[in-house]
C-alpha cells in the first residue's frame, strides 16, 4: 500500500521535472557589497513565454548572466531541464544579452557558422535562420555594416541556431525603431507558436503584456512575483460608464452596494468593485432604474498598473517595516 | 583530438575571416621564411667595411643554430601582438560573453587560445628548423655532425611558447591590447633593469634575477658570441654559446604558471 502511494508519487514528480524548463534556487549575486540579485527562486514551465520584469537594476540581466554561466553566483543553484548545470545544457537554449555581439569584421553567414561550430550542429540551417528573421539577402554583408535592427535579428538567428527548447531574450527591442520592434515582435511570436519556452526580459510592459502569458516580477533583487499575467492582481477591476446625466449616474451608482470608490473625469464616470458583478447585470439595474448608458466598459488594470502597484506595495512594506524596527 | 580539432576550427574562423589577421600572419611566415634566403644576401656594414656574414662562417654547423634562431626570435614580437589582439577583441566585442552563452566553456576558451599559440610556435620552430638545415648543408663543407646545436632550435620553441604564455595571460588581466602590449614591453625593460642592477659590483657566475621570466627565456637564446682573435688565425670567429637545461625547467614551469593564472582569471570574472 505504501509502496503504491510512493510510486506514483514519484512518477508525478518525474513528469513534473519533464515539463520543468528551468528551475532556480536561492539564487544570490553580491558585487562588494551590493546585492545585485537577493535569494531568487522561480522556475519556468514548459511552452510558456515569460515576461521577467523590473526597473531598471532589479537584477534580470544579472540573474540572466548567471544562469547562461557567465556570471558567477555568490549562492544558489539552477537546473535546466532538470539537470545539474552543464554547458551542454547551453547547447539546448538559445541567448541573446543586451546587445547583439558578433565579430564586425565577418559577414552575417560567417558570425553564424562559428556560432555552429560551437554549437556542434550542421551549417544548413543558417540559411534556414537567416531567412526567418529576414537577412538571407543580407548574408555575406559584414556584421559592422548592419542596422541595429539586423542586428538584433542576426542575434535571434544566431540563438534559433540549435533549435533551441528555450529561448532567453534580454531586451530585445531596446533601441530599435518603431517598425523594428513590430518585426522583432512578429518573429518572437512566430517561435512562440513553435512551441518554444520563452523568457523575455523587458522592462516595456506593453510588450510583456502583448507577447507573455506568464510573469516573474523583480525588484531590488528579489522576485516579488511568479505566475500567470492574469492572477498577477486579484483585484475584481473596474467600471466605466458614460450616460447624459452624470450627477444621477453618480447617485445612483453610490447608492448600490457593489462600489468601493468611484471617481467622476469630464464625460465618464468610473467605478471600482468590491464584489463580483458583470457588466450585463449592471446594465440591467440602471435601465431599471431610468438610467440609459452611452459607454460602458469593463476593465482591469493593465499590466503596467499592476506592475506599478506590485512595485509600490513591496516599497510600503519596506518602509512600514523600517518604521516598525 | 575531435573537440581540439573543433577548438582550432572555431579560432580559425575567427582569425583567418579577418584581413588584418590573417595578412599579418602570411607575411609573418612569408618573411620568416625568406629569412633563410635574406641572411645570406644582407651584408651590414660597419664604418663602411660591409661584413659577410657568410664568410665568417655565420652559417657553419653548428653555429647556424644558435645564429639564425637568435635572429628569428626577434620575429616573435609580432606573433605577440596577433595573440594579444586575438584576445582582447573577444572582450572588446564581448563576443566572449556569446561565446560562453552559445555553449563554449571558459576551459574550451583558453584551450583555443592557445592552441593557437601553439600552432604559430610549432610553425615558426619549423621553418627556422629547415632554415638552419638548408643554410647549414650550404655552407659547410664537411658536415660531420649535422645536430650539434640543434638544441637551440628546442630553446627557440620554447621561448616562444613562454612568451605567448605572459602575451596570453596580460591579454587577459587588462582586456585592452595597448596596454596589454605596453605592459609586455616594460616587464622585459624591467627585468633587464633588476638583472643590471644584480650585476652592479657583483661579479657571480650565476645571478638570481636571471631566474626572472623574461631573462631565463633570453637565456634560452644567447647572444651569439665571437672570438675576433679568431679572425687573424682564419678559424670560425663564432664560439657556439651554452644551452642551459635550468632555463629550460623555468621556461616551462613559467608557462604553466601563466597559463594556470589566466584560467583562475578567466573562471572567477564575471563577463
Amino acid at each position: 500500500m505504501f509502496f503504491h502511494v510512493f510510486r506514483e508519487n514519484s512518477t508525478f514528480a518525474k513528469i513534473k521535472n519533464m515539463n520543468t524548463v528551468l528551475e532556480i534556487d536561492k539564487l544570490s549575486k553580491h558585487f562588494g557589497s551590493l546585492v545585485a540579485v537577493d535569494d531568487i527562486s522561480f522556475s519556468v514551465e514548459k511552452g510558456n513565454v515569460y515576461g521577467l520584469l523590473g526597473p531598471n537594476g532589479s537584477g534580470k540581466t544579472t540573474t540572466l548572466g548567471m544562469i547562461l554561466n557567465v556570471v558567477n553566483p555568490t549562492k544558489g543553484t539552477w537546473r535546466w531541464f532538470g539537470k545539474t548545470h552543464s554547458s551542454d545544457s547551453l547547447k539546448k537554449i538559445g541567448a541573446i544579452i543586451e546587445r547583439p555581439n558578433f565579430y564586425p569584421y565577418l559577414s552575417a553567414a560567417k558570425n553564424l557558422e562559428i556560432v555552429a561550430t560551437i554549437k556542434q550542429i550542421p551549417f544548413s540551417r543558417i540559411d534556414e535562420k537567416l531567412e526567418l528573421v529576414d537577412l538571407l539577402h543580407r548574408k555575406n554583408d559584414r556584421f559592422s555594416a548592419f542596422s541595429l535592427g539586423m542586428k538584433q535579428r542576426l542575434a535571434i538567428a544566431a540563438a534559433l541556431l540549435n533549435n533551441p527548447e528555450a529561448l532567453i531574450l534580454d531586451e530585445p527591442t531596446n533601441g530599435l525603431d518603431p517598425q523594428g520592434i513590430i518585426k522583432i515582435r512578429e518573429i518572437i511570436k512566430q517561435i512562440a507558436n513553435m512551441g518554444t519556452t520563452i523568457i523575455l526580459a523587458s522592462h516595456l510592459l506593453d510588450e510583456v503584456e502583448k507577447i507573455c502569458s506568464h510573469v516573474v516580477v523583480l525588484n531590488k533583487g528579489k522576485s516579488i512575483y511568479c505566475g500567470a499575467v492574469e492572477k498577477m492582481s486579484n483585484e475584481l477591476g473596474y467600471f466605466e460608464l458614460g450616460t447624459a446625466d452624470i450627477d444621477e449616474l453618480v447617485n445612483t451608482l453610490a447608492n448600490m452596494p457593489y462600489f468601493e470608490k468611484i471617481t467622476r473625469n469630464q464625460k465618464l464616470v468610473s467605478a471600482t468593485l468590491k464584489t463580483d458583478l458583470n457588466a450585463e447585470e449592471l446594465n440591467r439595474m440602471l435601465v431599471n432604474q431610468g438610467i440609459f448608458l452611452n459607454h460602458l466598459v469593463k476593465r482591469k488594470d493593465n499590466l503596467e498598473q499592476q506592475f506599478l502597484n506590485l512595485i509600490k506595495n513591496e516599497t510600503d512594506i519596506t518602509i512600514n517595516n523600517n518604521r516598525m524596527a | 583530438m575531435k573537440q581540439i580539432l573543433r577548438l582550432i576550427t572555431i579560432e580559425w574562423r575567427k582569425i583567418y575571416s579577418y584581413k588584418t589577421a590573417r595578412v599579418s600572419i602570411i607575411l609573418y611566415f612569408a618573411l620568416l621564411a625568406a629569412m633563410g634566403y635574406l641572411v645570406t644576401v644582407i651584408e651590414p656594414s660597419f664604418n663602411n667595411i660591409s661584413i659577410e656574414l657568410a664568410k665568417l662562417g655565420a652559417y657553419l654547423f653548428p653555429y647556424v643554430w644558435q645564429n639564425i634562431t637568435y635572429f628569428a626570435d626577434f620575429g616573435s614580437i609580432c606573433l605577440g601582438i596577433i595573440i594579444i589582439t586575438n584576445i582582447t577583441n573577444e572582450y572588446t566585442y564581448r563576443t566572449i560573453k556569446q561565446n560562453l552563452i552559445d555553449g563554449l566553456t571558459k576551459k574550451e576558451f583558453l584551450l583555443s587560445k592557445l592552441l593557437v599559440s601553439l600552432i604559430f610556435a610549432v610553425l615558426s620552430t619549423l621553418i627556422v628548423f629547415i632554415a638552419c638545415l638548408i643554410l647549414g648543408l650550404a655552407y659547410t663543407e664537411n658536415p660531420d655532425s649535422i645536430f650539434k646545436g640543434v638544441e637551440f632550435v628546442l630553446g627557440y620553441f620554447l621561448k616562444l611558447s613562454v612568451f605567448f604564455s605572459f602575451c596570453t595571460l596580460l591579454a587577459v588581466l587588462v582586456r585592452k591590447s595597448g596596454f596589454a602590449f605596453m605592459l609586455v614591453i616594460l616587464w622585459r625593460f624591467g627585468e633587464t633593469i633588476i638583472l643590471g642592477i644584480e650585476k652592479f659590483g657583483s661579479h657571480s657566475s650565476f645571478y638570481l634575477s636571471n631566474l626572472l621570466p623574461g631573462n631565463a627565456a633570453a637565456n634560452l637564446l644567447p647572444f651569439p658570441s665571437i672570438k675576433l682573435q679568431n679572425f687573424i688565425t682564419g678559424e670560425p670567429i663564432f664560439a657556439l654559446g651554452e644551452f642551459q637545461a635550468e632555463y629550460c625547467i623555468a621556461a616551462i614551469v613559467y608557462m604553466a604558471i601563466f597559463i594556470f593564472l589566466s584560467y583562475r582569471l578567466l573562471k572567477k570574472r564575471d563577463l
